[in-house]
């Protein structure tokens, strides 16, 4: 490709994206189709449009591909298990970090795909919540009531996870 | 961090870096293939009406206003343009300033072995500036039209304000004045050392340089006297902020850049706004824009093709060492037709050239030395033939309007 600046661009942001796509589909495959379509919309839309910040712009995209995946295709939602070794876990803590995780990864593919994608742009990417309703194309209203409902549909379906109780008295309503 | 954050970047640390960039490309170049044949082409100038209609204005940090958007519109309209210059002066000449509207430049011009320093108001008839001396240049401009004037009296490199056509000295020995701010504050250099003449009739105040910094450049002094520039350190240049009172800090850069920095430049400072840009020393030379926000502590970039040479408010102008826009060449061997932009960070223009201007065979099309606050004018040189059909060229003051 002769697009100035998108290899350089991806070279830098490709880990990043890679983790939030994963965080949003919890399937290596899910995540690797959905982080493909993304980055070819920006390369397609990269000398086309004007993209004030690069990563607002893939943010978007990112997101609002996996919201109308997710309406396309909701019956095709299920849980997956990865098949690939996790990369940080190291030390004693090991088999508890492992259980935390599988839990997390459980009660995440409970909730809709809106609510998984406001609880990663709100705690992973510690989006302010006028960013993460600009990401979604929503209200920030929404974004409160659907941070509420993610939160307490984790503490439902996920009660061993004590922090997630904690979490939503956290978050201001 | 919450817990949940944490166990969010534990479940984060599963995933790999996927490798689907040879896809992409794979996709896009299918995509370039299928459009060629079936004979769709897309006009540039079509492309450029895409990009004033399509972009909604959420792509901007959230709470700011339109106004404050962090990359601003660039200009479509530039026409180039050269300058009138005084009777007899016909050598070089060229554009080495301007104020921040636009209305007024600063340049110099010769004849023989004389040479003056001159603005331009509004692109008019250009007025000598009265300063005592040899070598004598314009610094800077501000919106009255009231200069910054270095020259070098008996040997001495000297600095002036030139208000109403009266030129006050400013205090000091081996002056070098780079800026000039609404409100008087000069910075400038005393030797290699950063000053700033809080106070222009009296003894300038050193910039303090933090601990382990020996070296440092300044570049833009705003309206409430705070400094930008770079210090270099043994972790190499890094854009750096002097508050009016003395007290310092670094610019963030981008925090995904692991690779070393081979250059960094902080152009300009108005109002909240810092416009700079870094190149690492990776092989591809990566370049980005930035944009900082002093008062929200923001920050947005742009990889870019080249660092822009003059800056504004929110847009750069540069000559790119790219031919065509597209193979990158040898920086000593750069060919005529080389692409000279003006850059809104993120979307650029191609400069038109002004008429008569010859491409030089050994540089860029262009030389920029200065931007309006809002990137609408620009002033800079060409190369034009010395003479009605001589083969020889010089450098003339060029001027780029754009609306």
């Amino acid at each position: 490709m002769d697009d100035a600046g998108f290899d350089e661009y991806v070279h830098a942001r490709l880990g990043q994206w890679s983790r939030v796509a994963y965080l949003l589909t919890g399937d290596h495959h899910a995540a690797e189709d959905l982080l493909q379509n993304a980055l070819f919309k920006l390369a397609v839309s990269w000398r086309k449009v004007r993209i004030d910040t690069p990563d607002a712009y893939v943010r978007k995209i990112l997101y609002h591909e996996h919201v109308s995946h997710w309406r396309r295709s909701h019956h095709l939602r299920a849980e997956h298990v990865t098949d690939r070794l996790p990369e940080r876990a190291t030390g004693a803590d090991v088999a508890a970090d492992t259980v935390r995780r599988i839990l997390l990864r459980q009660a995440l593919a409970k909730l809709t795909h809106k609510q998984r994608a406001v609880i990663v742009l709100r705690f992973f990417e510690d989006l302010t919540e006028p960013e993460a309703a600009d990401a979604l194309g929503v209200s920030v209203g929404t974004i409160k009531s659907q941070t509420f409902r993610a939160l307490a549909r984790l503490r439902e379906v996920a009660p061993e996870l004590h922090v997630l109780v904690k979490e939503t008295r956290e978050v201001p309503a | 961090m919450s817990d949940l954050r944490e166990l969010l970047d534990g479940l984060a640390g599963e995933a790999p870096r996927y490798d689907v960039v040879p896809a992409v490309r794979a996709r896009r170049q299918r995509r370039i293939r299928h459009r060629r044949i079936a004979g769709v082409g897309l006009l540039a100038s079509a492309v450029i009406v895409a990009v004033g209609t399509q972009v909604p204005r959420a792509f901007g940090p959230p709470g700011d206003s339109p106004a404050a958007q962090p990359f601003p519109t660039v200009w479509n309209g530039c026409q180039a343009q050269r300058l009138p210059l005084p009777a007899g002066y016909d050598g070089v000449s060229a554009v080495g300033a301007m104020d921040p509207t636009g209305r007024y430049l600063g340049g110099g011009a010769s004849r023989g072995q004389t040479s003056i320093a001159v603005i331009w108001d509004r692109g008019g008839q250009p007025r000598q500036v009265p300063v005592q001396g040899d070598s004598v240049g314009v610094a800077d401009l501000d919106a009255t039209g009231t200069a910054l004037v270095s020259s070098v009296v008996d040997g001495e490199n000297v600095g002036w304000i030139v208000r109403d056509g009266i030129a006050a000295r400013l205090p000091g020995t081996d002056v070098a004045v780079l800026r000039f701010n609404a409100t008087g504050q000069v910075l400038g250099r005393i030797g290699m050392r950063p000053m700033v003449w809080r106070d222009a009739s009296r003894q300038p105040t050193p910039l303090p340089l933090p601990d382990g910094i020996t070296q440092a450049a300044v570049y833009d002094i705003a309206d409430d006297g705070t400094v930008v520039g770079t210090i270099h350190g043994t972790a190499g240049p890094r854009p750096y902020l002097w508050h009016p009172d003395g007290t310092g800090e670094e610019l963030a850069l981008p925090e995904q850049a692991a690779e070393p920095i081979q250059d960094v430049r902080v152009g300009a400072v108005y109002g909240d706004w810092i416009t700079g840009a870094v190149r690492y020393g990776d092989s591809a030379g990566t370049t980005l824009l930035i944009r900082w926000n002093r008062a929200t502590g923001r920050q947005s970039w742009w990889p870019a093709r080249s660092m822009p040479d003059a800056y504004g408010d929110g847009i750069g102008a540069g000559a790119d060492r790219f031919h065509d826009g597209r193979a990158r060449l040898d920086p000593d061997t750069v060919h005529a037709g080389t692409d000279i932009e003006l850059t809104a960070f993120g979307t650029g223009r191609t400069l038109p050239t002004a008429a008569g201007a010859v491409p030089p065979t050994n540089g860029p099309d262009a030389q920029f030395a200065a931007i309006s606050r809002d990137g609408s004018v620009i002033g800079g040189s060409q190369e034009f033939p010395i003479a009605a059909g001589s083969e020889q060229t010089i450098p003339g003051a060029v001027w780029w309007r754009c609306d």
